[in-house]
């Protein structure tokens, strides 16, 4: 495990700065009254000078805590990592801590005029400071440990809250795209023309089309589905594509059975069938789009090729709004260990390969 | 009466051949199921109706009425799913359309409305003139190919592979990547369907591509020599040299 070291922003040391001061003069306080009631008289500026002194060597090496509360939050069955992290972390801050305290009150009496800085017996005073100091040290190491994980646990509910919007959102411009309405008009003219010739096929396009509605239209459902139900989505749609371009269009599914179960995000396929038909809909030689699916190492990659014109020559090109919302969509429901490619395919037409996790992330 | 189909979906075609032939006032001339096969059964069979899709493989609908040119065209009844630019245009110049899918009564009434036009006799060339100069494509405001006779049929150029437009006479000759073409259409009309961002007149009678400009070096009097990508040069009049060098060291 590498060493990390905290960081702190300006405005965090001010605030630190300002709380052991304020600490110092409290502490200022408390010893004078106790002096007063002792009936010492000594300059009232002395109790101030020491704890003050003290609160801000203590402010000065506080850092230390934090480092080791940062890397060593809990033993984690690592104790003697745990223990040697902490013991050398409290020598130093103890060691430290009282050194510097000394030395600017010894520093700050000879400025001031005061005289000598009378410590008392050291065998005494310095094993003093040094209980004073595990007080210290661990409210420091524990202090650090709950505030930073208070601060991640909100970071991740923003990260999460923030998730959700997108994933709301990535949902509703898929099912904008799902309703395309020139899909829509023209699979009814199409039905509107098959139901003279054939009543048992408008049937079942009629089935098609509703199914293909549902989905759209089906506001809580999650954001993903498994693969066969993507399948069985993207076969729907396809089953009115090629009742209205017959021979134009056709296509090869090969899914491995062990991929089927896998999550991706609704209308995946639909998006990137719906793109290579777009996009070589003014080409006048059939189009042969093949869907394929296998398992890999704790993946599932997805492959969509078409014989088509390829990529960047469509004058249907448009801003390319639904792979990056797809892109999205994948990264939101599978992190950053989702790729995306599209190339060229070895026949020559768009390729379009996607490769997701199979165990679905939270 | 002659009438010819035009889609490229087979059962938009055979919901229209059925429509006619129930109607009965129409002879049907053909069925084509491209742009490239509709110019070439417009040329051949010559029918009094184009029954016309806009979407379609090889050339769309609005191609294939420039390449016959308007006034060589048969009355057209547009017939489109959804596209917001094309609706435009037939709002725009009262042509008859009908929205997919329609029924049996709307597609009568549109036969019914050309079948007064050609009656008539009435000239229709400067309304699809208009209607062509209006609809430049389905996807902007503004052409993205020009369509060009070869000896093998009509084929799409796309613009990005034109370097300069220069006016001939009546007609308009592309020097484009692939070689050169020759179209009917004045220069005038066609710099109204270009994207200005990316053709811009340099001359009375030129204009280039911007993207294809490599150097431009000043001549006497304000003028300008502009050299495009495959060495050739052109003229950079004074009146248009603001405008144009505006445009290129923008792009």
């Amino acid at each position: 495990m590498t060493w990390t070291w905290p960081r702190f922003d300006r405005r965090t040391a001010l605030v630190m700065f300002g709380a052991f001061l304020a600490f110092g003069l409290l502490q200022g306080n408390t010893v004078w009254l106790a002096m007063q009631a002792d009936g010492e008289l000594a300059a009232w500026a002395h109790p101030y000078l020491w704890e003050v002194t003290g609160a801000l060597s203590a402010f000065v090496w506080s850092w230390i805590p934090c480092a080791t509360a940062k890397n060593a939050p809990r033993p984690a069955g690592r104790w003697p990592r745990f223990l040697a992290i902490h013991g050398a972390g409290y020598a130093m801050y103890a060691v430290l801590h009282t050194a510097t305290m000394l030395g600017s009150r010894v520093a700050l009496y000879r400025g001031l005029g005061w005289g000598a800085y009378g410590y008392g017996g050291t065998a005494f005073r310095l094993p003093m400071e040094w209980h004073k100091d595990v007080l210290a040290y661990l409210l420091l190491a524990v202090g650090y440990g709950l505030i930073t994980s208070w601060l991640a646990g909100q970071r991740r509910a923003l990260h999460d809250a923030r998730i959700a919007t997108e994933l709301r959102d990535a949902q509703l411009r898929a099912l904008v795209g799902q309703l395309n309405p020139h899909f829509l008009f023209n699979a009814l003219n199409t039905i509107s023309a098959v139901m003279y010739v054939d009543l048992a096929r408008t049937d079942r396009l009629l089935a098609d089309l509703g199914e293909l509605l549902r989905a759209g239209l089906t506001g809580d459902a999650g954001p993903t589905w498994s693969l066969a139900a993507e399948r069985a989505h993207t076969e729907h749609f396809l089953a009115v594509m090629l009742a209205r371009f017959g021979d134009r269009l056709s296509v090869a599914w090969a899914v491995d059975a062990d991929a089927s179960a896998t999550q991706v995000p609704r209308f995946t396929l639909q998006l990137l069938v719906e793109n290579a038909i777009k996009h070589n809909q003014d080409a006048r030689g059939p189009l042969a789009i093949a869907i394929s699916a296998r398992r890999a190492v704790g993946r599932v990659e997805v492959e969509v090729v078409d014989n088509g014109r390829g990529f960047g020559a469509s004058p249907a090109a448009g801003p390319g709004t639904g792979l990056a919302t797809l892109r999205r969509a994948l990264e939101l429901c599978h992190g950053p260990t989702t790729t995306l490619e599209l190339d060229r395919a070895p026949a020559g037409g768009a390729r379009v390969r996607l490769s997701v996790p199979v165990e679905r992330a939270a | 009466m002659r009438a010819l189909v035009v889609d490229d979906e087979a059962p938009a075609r055979a919901k229209l051949v059925r429509l006619l032939r129930d109607d009965g006032r129409f002879e049907l001339a053909g069925e084509a199921g491209d742009g490239i096969a509709a110019v070439a059964q417009i040329e051949a069979a010559r029918p009094d109706l184009l029954l016309l899709d806009i979407q379609m493989p090889g050339l769309t609908g609005f191609e294939v009425l420039r390449a016959v040119g308007a006034a060589a065209c048969p009355k057209v009844i547009f017939s489109t799913a959804h596209d917001r630019y094309a609706l435009e245009a037939f709002e725009a110049h009262a042509a008859d359309y009908l929205l997919k899918p329609y029924d049996a009564d709307r597609f009568r009434i549109a036969l019914d409305k050309a079948l007064v036009q050609l009656r008539a006799g009435a000239g229709e060339v400067a309304r699809l003139e208009a209607l062509l100069a209006r609809y430049p494509g389905s996807h902007g405001r503004y052409l993205e190919r020009l369509i060009v006779k070869r000896d093998d049929g009509w084929v799409p150029v796309p613009l990005d592979r034109v370097r300069r437009l220069s006016a001939e006479g009546k007609q308009v000759r592309v020097f484009a990547a692939g070689g050169e073409h020759v179209i009917r259409d004045s220069l005038g009309e066609l710099e109204a369907r270009l994207d200005p961002a990316r053709f811009v007149r340099v001359h009375r009678g030129d204009i280039v591509s911007v993207a294809a400009v490599v150097r431009v070096d000043a001549l006497f009097h304000g003028d300008a020599v502009a050299e495009l990508d495959d060495g050739s040069s052109v003229v950079v009049s004074r009146t248009h040299r603001d405008a144009f060098f505006a445009r290129w060291r923008g792009g």
